[in-house]
C-alpha cells in the first residue's frame, strides 16, 4: 500500500486535518517574525501557510516517509515542520553569504573564528539578537505575568510545569498570558519590522 | 546577555518565546485551528478542494488496481480451468479411439464411418460421440449374448 492509498484510506477527517495543519503553519511562521522579514525575510514572496500546508500533503502523496504507525496528522505535522526548519536553513545560508560578500572589504578577516567558534558575523548576528530579546523584556511591565514568564523562558524554563512555577501561575493564567504574550510580540514585531523599513529608507 | 550562569543567548531567548507564545509544539485542536485561521484571515477552502481532488484520483487509483489485482486472479483461475479442461478432452479422445479400436474388431465398416466421424468431430461434441459408441458397444454385447 503506497502513501496516496493510506492516505485515501485514512480515517482522519480531512478537512478539520487541513484546518489543524494550516493554523499550525500560519503559527509556525508568526513564531519566526523575530527575524527579518519582507523582501529578503525568512519566508519567501508567495509562501504561505496554505502553500506550505498544500505541499505538505503533496510531499505525502509523492511517497515523503510514512512510519506505519505515525498518525497522518504528526506525519503531516512533520512535514511542515521539517520544510520551515528549511526555509529558515535556507534564509541563514543566504544572509550569511550576502554579509559575507558585502563585508569581504571592510573585514578582510571575515573567516576568522572566535575563541567560541563563531565567526564575525556570527558573532554580530548574535549581539542583534541580544538586542532585540532585550528590548523585548524591556518593553514589558515588570512584575507582570508576561514579564515573569518571559523571564522564566530566559532562565531556561521551557516545560509548562517549569513556566508555571517558575512564573507563579495557575493554569488559567498561564493560557490567557501566553494568548496576551502572543498578542504583545506580533506588535513589537510589527514596529520593529516598520523602524527598519523606515531606517532603509532613510539611508542615503 | 548573561544574566546568569543558566540563562541563554538572545537568539535562543527569541526561538524559546516564540515557540511558547506561538504553541507550535503541538497540532491545535479543531476549534483552536478555526479562531486562529479568522484571525491570521485564512481561508482555507481552496485547499480543501484542492485536496479532495488528490483524495479523489488517490481513490479512484486504489479501486483500478484493486480491479486489476482482481481481473488477474480471475485470469490465474480461467488457465487453470482451461488446462483441466484439456487434459478431460484428451482423456475422452482417448477413451473415443478405444471404443473404436473395439468396434473395429466386430464391425470393421461401422468403425471406419465412425473413425471419419472422430475426424472431423469438435472437443464439444466428443462426449456425445463417446455416448453413441458406448451404445453400440452395449447393443454389440448384447447381440453377442
Amino acid at each position: 500500500m503506497d502513501n496516496s492509498d493510506r492516505l485515501a484510506a485514512s480515517a482522519e477527517d480531512i478537512g478539520k486535518l487541513l484546518d489543524r495543519l494550516t493554523a499550525h503553519a500560519a503559527m509556525r511562521l508568526n513564531s519566526l517574525q523575530w527575524r527579518p522579514t519582507g523582501r529578503d525575510g525568512v519566508v519567501p514572496r508567495g509562501e504561505s501557510a496554505e502553500t506550505i500546508a498544500q505541499s505538505a500533503f503533496l510531499k505525502l502523496l509523492n511517497g515523503a516517509k510514512w512510519d506505519a504507525e505515525k498518525a497522518l496528522s504528526t506525519v503531516l505535522m512533520g512535514i511542515v515542520d521539517s520544510q520551515i526548519a528549511n526555509l529558515v536553513r535556507s534564509w541563514e545560508n543566504k544572509r550569511f553569504q550576502n554579509l559575507k560578500t558585502t563585508s569581504i572589504d571592510e573585514e578582510p578577516e571575515i573567516n576568522q573564528i572566535t575563541d567560541e567558534g563563531l565567526n564575525p558575523i556570527e558573532l554580530t548576528e548574535r549581539a542583534e539578537d541580544d538586542d532585540i530579546a532585550l528590548k523585548i523584556l524591556d518593553a514589558l511591565e515588570v512584575d507582570s505575568s508576561e514579564y515573569r514568564v518571559a523571564s522564566a523562558i530566559f532562565d531556561g524554563n521551557l516545560k509548562r510545569s517549569d513556566i508555571m512555577s517558575a512564573a507563579a501561575l495557575s493554569a488559567s493564567e498561564y493560557e490567557a498570558t501566553k494568548k496576551r504574550l502572543r498578542t504583545f510580540l506580533k506588535k513589537f514585531w510589527q514596529n520593529q519590522a516598520a523602524n527598519q523599513h523606515k531606517e532603509s529608507a532613510t539611508r542615503p | 546577555m548573561n544574566k546568569n550562569d543558566d540563562s541563554q543567548s538572545g537568539t535562543q531567548f527569541l526561538s524559546n518565546l516564540s515557540s511558547y507564545a506561538f504553541n507550535t509544539e503541538t497540532l491545535p485542536s479543531h476549534e483552536e485551528a478555526k479562531k486562529i485561521l479568522a484571525s491570521e484571515k485564512i481561508d482555507t477552502s481552496k485547499l480543501k478542494i484542492w485536496v479532495n481532488d488528490q483524495l479523489r484520483s488517490a481513490r479512484a487509483k486504489q479501486k483500478l488496481t484493486e480491479a486489476e489485482k482482481k481481473r488477474s486472479k480471475m485470469v490465474e483461475r480461467f488457465s487453470a480451468i482451461r488446462s483441466r479442461l484439456s487434459q478431460g478432452t484428451e482423456e475422452l479422445r482417448e477413451s473415443v479411439m478405444a471404443k473404436l479400436q473395439i468396434l473395429e474388431n466386430s464391425s470393421p465398416d461401422l468403425a471406419q464411418v465412425y473413425c471419419r466421424k472422430f475426424e472431423e468431430t469438435s472437443d464439444e461434441d466428443l462426449p456425445d460421440l463417446e455416448a453413441e459408441l458406448l451404445m453400440l458397444e452395449k447393443w454389440n454385447e448384447e447381440t453377442e449374448k
